[in-house]
């Protein structure tokens, strides 16, 4: 038998293919088909004799045999150690307009705002009382040790007490309600006192003055405030509790006090809107917010 | 007298290597297995080069490639990726007729790949190895009338498929 010339190209034209039954197309088009190539057949023969001439068959199947076995072996650790941290780590997310109360494994009482996570590690809690927020959650800790919290912005770290942490993107903000915090980054800290709020600014973690501290954990009754802050970051705010994008067209260079309850979005938009005299559009899930024409 | 000496075996592996892997091939639908389970094959002929007679040595090599190939794998659904050396007739391309016959040939591929795994094997010996029914017959040990009903239902169900997708 030797292998057919497959190069040989074959012509065909639009009046013989409509003349053709199935059969025949079929037949015709599958006679032209060329498996891939693969590995060019004098390659393969190198690589053949040379096995043969080493006599390195049985001696490779063997080492296969036991490079199987040690994986098998290896995969069976990974798998048990795998899964031990998969069960021992939890993690708690929260999604766009849902907001989230459990308790950690030290009685510790979270309420967690949208869009939020926080992850910890079950077995080692409580040792230490060590997890990794992003986004906000108020803390109501149990007296006991150090209690940590990891941010990608910086630790908080408290003696039994209430605070709050937000902690987005670059804007990182701690707010005591009771006790005493410590809040670090990488280059300053600071102690915090009841109603007394942690800022990460560019001059480093700076403190502002206390006021009422039920303002700032207001957000668990579903009422945000805001005091003097960016638009787009009360405009983010409102995405998260909607669950809506906001495109915002407009100058984004200001600041706003502002109040609002996540029941009613157009009364929320209403709040930031009218004041700062800008208008909006709402289609399905997006809203366009642009500056009113003069 | 049995037995291959190594000159008689380089000339077998010139003539089958091709036609074997093909063979794995149609049934895998994988190229790099196909090239691994052949190379296995011709070196466990050469294991056994003291007993092989040379007459019945392709029935040989196709039993062996097709046991290796039930060790490693089931494999019911499988992806065909054909080349296909059709072109149209100079100056008659039409881009609809392109189109036309790039869609078939599609959709002929697709159905290849669902065909049975024996009724596909059998179709492609003949079809791209350019076998005779007899000389399917031989090498993977059936008789030529399970060749022609397996070639027979092979053509039914592309057809079939064919139709269905259209």
């Amino acid at each position: 038998m030797t292998e057919r010339n497959n190069s040989s190209q074959q012509k065909i034209s639009p009046a013989e293919f409509g003349k053709m039954s199935p059969d025949e197309k079929i037949l015709k088009f599958t006679e032209g088909f060329e498996t891939p190539a693969g590995m060019p057949k004098n390659e393969a023969l190198n690589k053949v004799l040379s096995k043969i001439e080493n006599g390195t068959q049985s001696k490779t199947r063997k080492l296969t045999y036991y490079l199987r076995a040690a994986a098998a072996v290896a995969i069976l650790i990974l798998g048990i150690y795998g899964v031990s941290s998969v069960f021992s780590k939890s993690k708690m997310v929260t999604e766009m307009a849902q907001q989230t109360t459990f308790s950690l494994p030290d009685k510790s009482v979270v309420v967690m705002n949208a869009d939020s996570k926080i992850t910890w590690n079950n077995r080692k809690f409580n040792n230490s009382r060590n997890l990794r927020l992003n986004g906000e959650a108020y803390f109501d800790v149990q007296k006991g040790n150090k209690f940590v919290i990891e941010t990608k912005n910086g630790t908080v770290e408290v003696l039994g007490t209430q605070l709050n942490v937000f902690s987005r993107n670059n804007e990182f903000r701690v707010s005591c309600i009771s006790g005493k915090v410590r809040v670090a980054s990488n280059t300053s800290e600071q102690i915090i006192l009841p109603g007394e709020t942690a800022e990460l600014t560019t001059n480093g973690i700076t403190k502002s003055a206390a006021q009422n501290p039920g303002k700032i954990i207001a957000w668990q009754q579903g009422i945000f405030y805001f005091e003097d802050k960016p638009v787009v970051s009360i405009f983010a705010e409102l995405e998260r509790q909607f669950n809506v994008s906001i495109k915002f067209n407009g100058m984004e260079d200001r600041y706003i006090t502002a109040t609002f309850s996540n029941k009613n979005l157009k009364e929320a938009l209403d709040i930031v809107c009218i004041p700062m005299d800008l208008k909006y559009e709402i289609e399905n899930k997006t809203i366009t917010v642009y500056e009113k024409p003069k | 007298m049995p037995g291959i000496d190594k000159s008689r075996f380089i000339e077998l592996f010139n003539e089958m290597y091709s036609p074997v892997k093909n063979y794995v091939y149609f049934k895998t639908g994988d190229i790099e297995i196909a090239d691994d389970i052949a190379q296995d094959t011709f070196l466990k002929v050469w294991e056994r080069k003291g007993e092989i007679r040379i007459e019945t040595v392709k029935p040989l090599l196709y039993t062996i490639a097709g046991n290796l190939c039930k060790n490693r794998f089931d494999h019911q659904k499988v992806v065909m990726e054909f080349s296909n050396n059709f072109r149209t007739a100079e100056n008659t391309v039409s881009p609809e007729f392109e189109m036309e016959l790039k869609e078939f040939d599609e959709k002929l591929q697709r159905a290849i790949g669902e065909l049975n795994e024996k009724n596909r094997v059998v179709f492609l010996m003949n079809r791209i190895d350019g076998y005779t029914y007899g000389e399917i017959a031989e090498n993977i040990g059936l008789s030529v009338k399970a060749v022609e009903k397996r070639m027979k239902n092979a053509l039914g169900d592309l057809k079939k498929t064919i139709a269905y997708k259209i």
